[in-house]
């Protein structure tokens, strides 16, 4: 404690001296743009540097900005679809009144693949949301709190999270009838929060530990400055992964419930298409229908694979020594010295099996 | 022994919390097994020999017949008589799907389809797991590996029902290759001759590869990254300057050891065969668990709904147990450090 004592010694008897190794002073204030900027440097301008020199992280970001470009200005300039549009099961890259064909029905595809989306952003955003902050929340007090409350939350949670997804699905989505996007969101991902608030328990718990927590507490921080100003911070990576996960499961699951015809028909869906081209009697047996199958299916694919690879890079922006190990390799030299680390953070909870 | 006697506990506070849930769940939704025949009957009354124009005495007097009314009574004192029920291993009769049948009958015959399926599906993505991750950890960093990489990403990305919906379409349909529905040849008599077996694996085809085609990407990719951690271990070297083939080094010494960690995700998928594959069975109408539990939601099905979804959490909490209770065993390590 010495050089505390010294520190403190310097400053009250040499105020003024600006021969002291204490008292360095900035050569200028930074005015309250030059913080803004480093933040936003901080926070959103190198992450995104690194996501864009990762292939995955760029290809993720072009495909994921097609889409909200196709669910922002598609939704004006592609006119709404209405059955008898045009002639039934036109072929695709025929005509550039229906680009990508019309469907059974005679419902132009570009306009029930564009018109969909805005709802499909809807859902994932209420879902996402409603999961990450129900699991961080939950997460969080367990881990600080421990004791009696720990226990009966993570067995409310490890209880939740054994119940079978899509069966469980099935009762809730028939139970409640739901119409509203944001409504069915939240039920997509009704179990969502289960896996983020187990894996932020076991990092708040590790957290708890460090030094910096401690010494918050020791000068009477409130509990939830404590969590929020210390705790979460370290806790960005599984928040972004959970949200990029969760944004998966609720396209998959959605589609296959209008698929299946159980979520009301009220707004447009890639599953609806899908399960009309699937019901309507001869379609499967025609190979005029194929485009029919196979637009939705493209469509769908592509905006989960954005958010799969867009989850892959973000592994480069938290793992400076997954980063430093791909530079080094772009250079074409190998550096031993850097040990391997796991590079799949966000997949080490998969499992094998089918949903 | 805390440990486990913990972990017991939590799987009987799962059991009973989804049974409460579920029970009230069930019952709570809307419209009832009634109204559900009530409209197919007015729909389509010949299908249930009535004449084409049943007036609605009819349709009533059919209700009154054929449906298996509940009691009346509170739905509490339902509970109760079903809580009791239960610990007896009766789980009720259906309603609609089989009038008067008992609901464990029906998902005896319905469940060896849904595991038959889903078990040929398991092993064949865990062999492509092993291959795959294995082999993308060993060339990691090469073009293969950067290839495979967008592969698996792919691979996990797209839903498994629109695979199945794609094949059904090309491989069912159009090319005639594979039947689009059904679980054997009505023609064959279902026991053990080659001809039923036969149609029986036939007919699996297109089901589990749609599972297959989709499963593995994930969990390869998980194994790569666990794979390149031990690809550092000295034993590998050891193992390369001895001269052994690459092969051999990535499967015997690599696959083995990164697999470790995926035991647990291995037994919950196992637990798990029976609940996920409604959708699968909707698209090529195979009666299995998935479509019967479609099924009986729509008609609203209580007894039979209830008790799917009952075996089908029992199956999976049994299996995360085994999982977590097992994983010792193949890795001793663990033990210290969970149960000691």
């Amino acid at each position: 404690m010495a050089t505390d004592e010294s520190t403190i010694d310097a400053d009250d008897s040499t105020v003024g001296n600006d021969d002291s190794p204490f008292h360095a002073r900035a050569e200028y204030d930074a005015t309250p743009g030059d913080v803004v900027l480093e933040l936003l440097d901080i926070w959103v301008f190198t992450p995104a540097r690194i996501l864009w020199n990762d292939y995955r992280g760029r290809f993720g970001i072009i495909l994921l900005s097609l889409y909200i470009a196709m669910g922002t200005v598609g939704t004006i300039v592609v006119p709404e679809p209405g059955i008898g549009q045009g002639d039934t099961l036109m072929q695709p890259f025929q005509s550039l009144e229906h680009p990508l064909g019309t469907d059974g029905l005679g419902q132009d595809m570009l306009g029930l693949m564009v018109h969909a989306t805005p709802n499909m952003f809807r859902m994932i955003i209420a879902g996402a949301v409603f999961g990450g902050v129900l699991g961080i929340a939950i997460g969080l007090i367990a881990g600080y709190e421990g004791g009696t409350l720990d226990k009966v939350l993570m067995t409310i949670t490890d209880s939740v999270g054994s119940i079978p997804g899509l069966p469980l699905l099935l009762i809730l989505v028939a139970l409640i009838d739901p119409s509203n996007p944001y409504l069915v969101g939240i039920i997509l991902n009704i179990q969502g929060w289960t896996g983020a608030a187990r894996g932020i328990r076991s990092q708040t718990l590790a957290i708890r530990k460090k030094e910096y927590v401690e010494v918050s507490e020791a000068m009477g921080e409130s509990k939830s400055n404590i969590l929020f100003k210390d705790a979460l911070p370290e806790l960005l990576p599984m928040i972004i992964f959970g949200f990029l996960g969760g944004a998966t499961g609720i396209i998959h699951a959605s589609v296959g419930l209008y698929f299946l015809g159980i979520l009301p028909f009220d707004h447009l869906n890639w599953g609806v298409v899908l399960n009309h081209a699937y019901q309507q009697s001869g379609a499967l047996y025609s190979l005029d229908a194929a485009h029919w199958l196979l637009i939705p299916a493209v469509v769908i694919t592509g905006m989960t694979v954005a958010f799969v690879m867009l989850a892959q890079a973000f592994d480069q922006v938290f793992n400076p020594r997954v980063r430093a190990r791909h530079e080094a390799r772009k250079r074409n030299r190998e550096d031993p010295e850097l040990d391997d680390d796991g590079t799949v953070t966000s997949e080490d909870t998969t499992q094998v099996g089918i949903q | 022994m805390g440990y486990v006697r913990n972990r017991l506990i939590q799987a009987v506070v799962t059991m009973y919390g989804v049974i409460v849930i579920g029970f009230f769940t069930i019952h709570a939704m809307p419209g009832g097994p009634r109204e559900y025949l009530q409209r197919q009957l007015r729909q389509n009354p010949m299908q249930y020999g009535l004449p084409e124009d049943a007036t609605e005495q009819d349709i009533q007097y059919y209700l009154d017949e054929f449906l298996v009314v509940p009691p009346d009574r509170t739905i509490y004192e339902a509970f109760f008589e079903y809580m009791i029920n239960i610990h007896q291993g009766d789980f009720g009769v259906s309603y609609i799907y089989s009038p008067g049948t008992p609901v464990v009958e029906l998902i005896a015959a319905a469940a060896p389809w849904t595991i038959f399926i889903s078990s040929i599906a398991m092993v064949y993505m865990l062999v492509a797991t092993i291959l795959f991750g294995s082999f993308m950890a060993y060339y990691e960093g090469t073009k293969f590996d950067m290839g495979m990489t967008i592969g698996m990403l792919f691979n996990g990305g797209i839903p498994y029902y629109i695979v199945a919906i794609i094949l059904l379409y090309f491989v069912g349909y159009q090319l005639e290759w594979f039947p689009t529905g059904g679980r054997y040849n009505t023609e064959y008599q279902p026991g053990y001759n080659l001809d039923f077996i036969g149609s029986a694996f036939y007919h699996a085809v297109l089901p589990s590869l749609s599972f297959i085609l989709t499963g593995f990407g994930a969990s390869a990719l998980s194994l790569r990254a666990h794979a390149i951690r031990i690809l550092g271990e000295d034993y590998i070297r050891a193992a390369r300057i001895r001269g052994l083939s690459s092969y051999k080094i990535s499967t015997r010494y690599l696959a083995r050891n990164s697999l470790l960690p995926m035991w647990t995700s291995i037994m919950i998928g196992l637990s798990g065969l029976l609940g996920g594959a409604v959708i699968m069975e909707t698209i090529f109408a195979y009666q299995g668990m998935g479509l019967l539990m479609f099924e009986a939601t729509i008609a609203r099905d209580f007894p039979l709904l209830t008790a799917n979804l009952v075996l089908i959490t029992f199956m999976f909490v049994l299996g995360t147990i085994l999982a977590d209770l097992t994983y010792a065993l193949i890795d001793p390590r663990a033990e210290q450090a969970s149960m000691g």
